[in-house]
């Protein structure tokens, strides 16, 4: 909302530190975004001697001057005489952020410039210099002919309706500064009950009131010049003297207005009702809408002839030759205007302040402050005024004790202080013996409560003036501390381990969403009805999708080989399940650029030790692996984790055509899991067990096997051959080549035997051992090398 | 008959000059085995001892062991030389170019999101919050109904929401129900902050989808205005630095009342106004007094208990704190911007 501190002057008296002012007022809750000053230093000049540029013939050099002295200026302009009196900005002025200075045109310097109506913000002339009025005293600062600036770009909120004009924000600084309101002189329209128009209402739901003006004997024309460059100011591009009426005054009080041409309306007369199913209506801005029931419209005996409270129609718009002029303003249901205005993507001034619920209350002074400017500027005569108001509005009285008013602001306001900032807003305030009654203005429908009574007193009294405490008394222990985050641990090892954290979208492609996923993920990702960005139109079931896709970015960036995680929400929806799961998911990729099966076997062999020191970090035993064609993955190099019986990961190397899929060259190599699961619901707490006192003995074992023998088999029939005393295997190395036969494989492993209440001799370690060799010769056909 | 006393003195001058000769302690090892060893030379002689006659032996002995001894310490004093010299020379010998660091690349780097969320938390648990946790798909009661935003509400333009599958779910647009998700669960005294995603129907240049929040509750008999700005001014100083300051300013939200925006002071100018900021503020958060019918919609009466409530956002924080160039910066996938944390 743009306001006119010239304007605002009208009304009350304004600071003249601007910058003070905005700080004020936003602290109050009106946040001034911006303050513009449309001309500075720009001054009355008169031209004195015309004549062409030497070098230029499209160009000519004005004398003017501002009093005794004169300067000359080089201008593009061709409305020039002699005698006229003209806007002069010499070198130093300002222009909203532009600063004139003194510049070379052709040759010839020029000390300043002529300015067009444009180029002040008083009008849309861009081609001419703004010829003023010839009694414009000379040397005079244009600030004072055209008093509108500093313009402030002002937000305001949306309870506040009533904020969305002049008077409203110049009794808030009335209230803020302690000052006096002089609000614009209104009389009373003549209600003659008994004239020609009739107004209805046919749907009390969506119209709460009606207030019409029929005005005789108007002659259309322009506005004068002082409204015009306030309309200008507010951002209004003047048109009629009528229209810019009913402009002026919404920006004046907030009450937005319409203005019919009564002789255009069939029957005389006016019927608020729903719109009837293919009605259509040419409105203003020359457009046929196609109506619908939804829609309130505001029609004549005939036909619609404005949409309620959002823009007016073409026909009964007044022109230049109307004389019978109606006035309306009315008050629409806020969610009504919501409605049609977001279903027909046209947002109006008027719209704009009906959808935040407008108070009834503004109606009435609305329409008899246009009749009297309609009267004083273009001759019209009230002849006829209609109020349909069924339902008055009751404003309540809020009571508020003082001692909650403390409580709520932490501040004691005295009583008298709370008093005379409600009543300095307009609210009728009566004290009680523990505090006040107050009732609000009628131009106001957000306070209801002593919490509403509370923010006004606190936002005028200055939050700035609200000291800082903290909360505390003495209360009962309910929460106890509790290292239960795993999060942080878990983010901190894998960048330890080299992945780098990204956060992506939870919007995904319909057709890579569930490429790659965990065996338990639903098949179909949940849609998104609304979505917005191109293609993203599920959720993921599966960070690993997003995850490869970065990879193929930043392999497209020069970056290959990039290693990423993210731990984030999927959601999994079912059918039948009103709520979709959301779980937390833990996603963990390394990019292979050279393609190689080894390199992407050894990254892969890399990722699935981290995933065991995770757990191993977090305090908790090492997880099963599975191997297992998951889907998704390379059908051989692929496994699932396993935690008490349940699959609660997966683990592989990416499947190449999901990998061409997403665009990403060479190899992937990925894991998944379900994170709460994965890391037991939080940290555990390490327990220490008492170090052995006895030496254990070493023993490698080198077994060669059919290529596809998995290990974790193997390690299950040493441990069950191993007996008590084998408390350790570890997985040293495999060798798959030339000194091998075709179809075997060699694993390394070191098996540590260990007794807790004696030293173990050679003898029985060996007698294990060879346990342990003639189960795998028999179970796997192993040649085995001890 | 060989003359001992002789052979001993030989053998002595021999010693002592490959003694002086040894160059490493190797060698001087392997001298010292040659002589003092069970067969080295000097022991050998000592052996033969037992042939002299009983007057000769033992002034022969007692010589032998003399000369023992000095080679035994002879050859102690050149190790000590050898050793010294050795450790003169090994800045020579040794020299590495400690300078020349190879490039790391095994080290990942966690989100700035992360980050400031860590650092939020820390904040806020130091104080005696603990952190809440809700659905990201939610109804539009939590979303939008029990926070006083109704149907038609006009704060629903503000949030455009999401839908999802064919129900009247939606993504939440803010962390908000969160609160009353807490509230149903739990009676006062309430210290909670929420974390997470939320995502609204916008994308511009400063706008994404999908981004992040942190709520704030704190419910108790006796809240009041004060407590909040003490709790956000603990908040912004410590995250921002002890030499900021934090202005409340009026503020409209449907859930609180009185509501107001909290803005810090800005650190690249001081507060006298600059490109990056407002007049010397920058906004980073809404906050006010839990509504009354809030409270009541998360089954807390507003006679016994009041509260206050704030959001803030952390892409914002993180942005204002890191330097972020931008907002898409949080989902920026590149690397070379990850590896700057
Ligand atoms: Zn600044």
């Amino acid at each position: 909302m743009l306001i006119s501190a010239g304007w605002l002057r009208e009304y009350v008296d304004v600071p003249a530190d601007t910058a003070a002012l905005a700080e004020r007022l936003t602290l109050a809750g009106m946040e001034v975004e911006r303050i513009q000053e449309p001309f500075v230093d720009v001054v009355v000049a008169e031209v004195v001697e015309l004549r062409p540029h030497p070098n230029a013939t499209k160009l000519q050099l004005a004398r003017v001057k501002t009093g005794d002295a004169s300067i000359e200026v080089v201008t593009g302009a061709t409305n020039l005489s002699k005698g006229d009196r003209v806007p002069l900005a010499r070198a130093g002025a300002r222009l909203g952020n532009r600063t004139i200075s003194a510049e070379v045109f052709r040759g010839v310097r020029s000390e300043g410039m002529l300015c067009s109506a444009i180029e002040l913000g008083l009008g849309e002339d861009a081609d001419g210099i703004m010829v003023l009025d010839r009694k414009a005293p000379l040397g005079a600062d244009l600030r004072t002919l055209f008093p509108i600036g500093p313009v402030l770009d002002m937000e305001i909120k949306s309870n506040r309706p009533d904020l969305l004009a002049h008077l409203g924000i110049a009794r808030e600084i009335a209230a803020l500064y302690g000052t006096a309101l002089r609000p614009p002189a209104s009389r009373p329209g003549r209600a003659l009950a008994a004239g020609p128009a009739s107004i209805t209402i046919e749907d009390a739901e969506g119209c709460r009131r009606f207030v019409g003006q029929l005005m005789h004997g108007v002659k259309v024309g322009p506005s004068p010049s002082w409204m015009q460059a306030r309309l200008r100011a507010a951002g209004v591009r003047p048109i009629s003297n009528v229209v810019d009426i009913t402009n002026y005054v919404m920006l004046e009080s907030g009450q937005p207005m319409h203005a019919f041409d009564y002789d255009r309306l069939a029957g005389g007369r006016l019927v608020v009702r729903r719109a009837r199913a293919g009605e259509r209506l040419v409105c203003l801005d020359g457009k046929t809408r196609e109506l619908t029931p939804d829609y309130l419209v505001v029609a004549d005996a005939e036909r619609a002839q404005a949409l309620a409270g959002i823009i007016g129609g073409a026909d009964s718009a007044v022109q230049a030759a109307t004389t019978a002029v109606l006035l309306e303003a009315a008050t629409w249901e806020p969610r009504r205007i919501r409605a049609t205005s977001r279903a027909l993507g046209l947002r109006s001034e008027a719209s704009a302040r009906f959808e935040r619920g407008l108070s009834p209350a503004l109606s009435k002074p609305a329409v008899d402050r246009a009749a009297a400017l309609l009267a004083e500027i273009a001759s019209g005569t009230e002849v006829q005024a209609v109020d349909v108001y069924p339902v008055p509005l009751v404003q309540r009285a809020i009571t508020v004790r003082s001692a909650e008013l403390d409580r709520i602001l932490g501040v004691s306001v005295p009583k008298r202080q709370a008093s005379s900032i409600l009543e300095r807003l307009e609210f009728a305030v009566k004290s009680t013996t523990d505090g006040l009654r107050a009732t609000p203005p009628a131009f106001r429908l957000d306070c209801s409560i002593p919490e509403d009574i509370a923010e006004e007193v606190g936002r005028i009294y200055g939050y700035d003036r609200v000291p800082s405490t903290l909360p505390g008394e003495r209360r009962p222990v309910i929460d106890v501390y509790q290292l239960a985050d795993a999060d942080d641990r878990v983010r901190e090892l894998l960048a330890g381990l080299g992945f780098s954290e990204t956060v992506t979208y939870s919007f995904a492609e319909a057709h890579t969403a569930t490429l790659v996923r965990l065996p338990s993920a639903p098949a179909d990702a949940l849609t998104v009805r609304n979505p917005i960005l191109e293609r993203r139109d599920t959720l993921r079931v599966s960070l690993l999708s997003g995850l490869l896709a970065n990879l193929a970015l930043n392999a497209r960036q020069d970056q290959p080989d990039t290693r990423l995680f993210e731990l984030a929400t999927a959601f999994w929806g079912r059918a039948g399940d009103a709520w979709p799961e959301e779980p937390r998911l833990l996603a963990v990729a390394a990019h292979v650029s050279s393609g190689q099966p080894e390199a992407a076997a050894q990254a892969l062999r890399r990722l699935e030790a981290g995933l065991r020191l995770l757990r191993q970090r977090i305090g908790r035993q090492p997880l099963a692996v599975r191997q297992a064609a998951v889907a998704g993955f390379h059908q051989g190099r692929s496994g699932e984790i396993i935690r008490e019986g349940a699959v609660i990961g997966a683990v592989g190397e990416v499947h190449p055509g999901v990998l061409r899929t997403l665009e990403l060259p060479g190899r992937a190599v990925v894991a998944e899991v379900l994170f709460d699961p994965f890391v037991e619901y939080g940290l555990a707490v390490p327990q220490a067990s008492p170090l052995a006192r006895f030496p254990d003995i070493r023993r490698d074992l080198t077994v060669i096997v059919p290529r596809q023998a998995a290990s974790n088999e193997l390690l299950q029939v040493m441990h069950e051959h191993g007996g008590s005393t084998l408390r350790e295997i570890a997985m040293l190395s495999e060798y798959e080549g030339p000194q091998l036969p075709w179809g075997t494989r060699s694993i390394s492993f070191r098996l540590v035997y260990q007794a807790a209440d004696r030293t173990l001799t050679a003898a029985e370690v060996s007698e294990r051992h060879e346990a342990i060799i003639t189960a795998l010769r028999r179970r796997f056909g192993a040649d085995v090398r001890a | 008959m060989a003359n001992l006393p002789e052979d001993l003195e030989r053998l002595r001058l021999a010693a002592h000059s490959q003694i002086a000769a040894a160059q490493d302690p190797t060698a001087l090892e392997q001298l010292r085995v040659a002589l003092l060893g069970k067969k080295g030379t000097l022991t050998a002689t000592l052996r033969g001892l037992g042939s002299l006659p009983p007057t000769e032996r033992a002034q022969a002995g007692e010589r032998a062991n003399a000369v023992k001894k000095e080679l035994e310490e002879a050859i102690a004093a050149r190790a000590a030389a050898l050793e010294e010299a050795r450790r003169a020379g090994l800045a020579e010998q040794e020299w590495l170019d400690i300078t020349f660091i190879p490039q790391d690349e095994g080290y990942g780097h966690l989100h700035p999101i992360t980050l400031i969320m860590r650092e939020i938390r820390a904040v806020f648990s130091h104080i005696g919050y603990t952190v809440a946790v809700g659905p990201e798909v939610e109804d539009e009661w939590h979303n939008f109904e029990a926070l006083n935003i109704p149907a038609g509400h006009p704060a629903r333009d503000d949030m455009d929401s999401f839908y999802v599958g064919s129900g009247a779910l939606l993504l939440r647009t803010h962390t908000s129900p969160v609160q009353i998700r807490y509230m149903e669960q739990h009676q006062p005294p309430i210290r909670i902050i929420a974390p997470g995603r939320v995502y609204r129907r916008d994308y511009d240049a400063t706008h994404l989808p999908q981004f992040h929040q942190v709520e704030g509750l704190c419910v108790d008999s006796d809240i009041r205005l004060s407590d909040l700005k003490g709790t956000l001014e603990y908040f912004a100083r410590s995250i921002f630095g002890a030499e900021r300051r934090i202005r409340l300013t009026g503020d409209h939200f449907p859930f609180t009342e009185p509501s107001v925006g909290v803005a810090v002071s800005c650190g690249i100018c001081g507060g006298a106004g600059c490109s990056s900021c407002k007049r010397g503020w920058l906004e980073i958060l809404g906050a006010g007094m839990v509504h009354p019918q809030v409270l009541r919609n998360g089954g807390i009466d507003p006679a016994r208990y009041s509260g206050f409530a704030f959001g803030m956002g952390p892409d914002r924080i993180a942005m204002l704190k890191y330097n972020l160039p931008d907002i898409r910066s949080i989902v920026e996938p590149d690397v070379r911007f990850l590896r700057q944390f």
